[in-house]
């Protein structure tokens, strides 16, 4: 399923991943697609398709499976990938066990077991390399948009937020509307987020568009730190 | 170390629970042991013992109990 939106009069798409509910967004400039978050979806690639985008750009938040499962999707059926993330997102998801979408495998119940397995089995197991490592305070251009990165340790070490022009940022598992910041899964950091985390979390200007990795995008307030409370 | 200790240890430290504690849980008996926890206590499982689970036997390790079972299957001895 597709949302399209349009912050700040650009038009991103914002795709979500069946079960794991994980937003993927797109940003298709002529012939370059800037993708955040990628995941398997045929809808998002015949879109690419359809726009002649030949060449992406893709940028991880972090290194859980459902914010990583489209990368080598799109270097199937897309030219040209350049993939970027932190040191320790590459690190992660080099190795092919650790892309396994174990989340998935406690969401089996009686009624849903054979379609819960099925989409479990259709993510391969398979290694995920990324091109460039990106660092905390990186700044770059992308189509004359500027993207800033910042590193944001906790819920996982590879955790990063994105800046878009200064009035939009990709959030990955932080920030999600009405749901608490986890920091219990592997590589997780309760230190690493009340010391480097939540200060950068706080220090985001209200009215800036959030686009969270879950959920759907809003307005900045504070309304946003009651819910990252920790669990 | 033993096997059955390395096992221990690892629901011990995930689950901030006592030895004796642990040998009793089961999954969703307490708070840290739901579906997030879940995935960590598979992932720390691995890791410990050098495996990678099956499908099937990451969903079925409802307990304790049941995890020593698994394991066996993978090689880890939990003999005395």
């Amino acid at each position: 399923m597709a949302y399209r939106l349009m912050p700040e009069k650009r038009w991103f798409s914002r795709y979500v991943l069946p079960f794991m509910a994980s937003n993927m967004y797109v940003l298709a400039e002529g012939e370059d697609a800037l993708v955040i978050d990628p995941q398997p979806s045929e809808e998002a690639c015949a879109a690419l398709q359809r726009t002649a985008a030949g060449r992406i750009l893709v940028l991880l938040t972090h290194e859980h499976f459902d914010h990583t499962s489209g990368v080598n999707f799109f270097r199937r059926h897309i030219p040209s990938v350049r993939v970027l993330a932190h040191a320790e997102t590459a690190h992660h998801i080099e190795t092919a066990r650790n892309n396994r979408p174990l989340a998935l495998l406690k969401m089996v119940a009686e009624e849903n077991r054979a379609e819960i397995m099925e989409a479990y089995r259709s993510y391969p197991m398979e290694s995920i390399s990324v091109d460039a490592h990106l660092a905390d305070g990186q700044e770059f251009l992308w189509h004359g948009h500027v993207i800033d990165v910042v590193e944001v340790p906790g819920h996982s070490p590879g955790s990063l937020l994105f800046s878009f022009d200064d009035g939009m940022v990709f959030t990955g598992d932080y920030l999600i509307p009405r749901t608490a910041v986890i920091l219990r899964y592997p590589g997780g950091s309760e230190e690493a987020y009340e010391r480097i985390t939540l200060p950068k979390l706080k220090a985001i200007p209200n009215g800036r568009l959030i686009l969270p990795g879950h959920g759907a995008p809003y307005r900045f307030d504070g309304r946003a730190m009651d819910w990252n409370q920790r669990r | 170390m033993t096997d059955l200790e390395k096992y221990t240890n690892v629901f011990t430290e995930l689950f901030a629970k006592s030895a004796d504690e642990v040998k009793k849980l089961h999954y969703q008996d307490i708070l840290e042991w739901d579906s997030v926890g879940h995935m960590t206590l598979i992932s720390s499982l691995e890791e410990a013992f050098d495996i990678m689970m099956e499908t099937d036997d990451i969903i079925d390790f409802e307990s304790y109990e049941k995890g020593i079972e698994i394991l066996k299957k993978y090689g880890v001895s939990f003999d005395a």
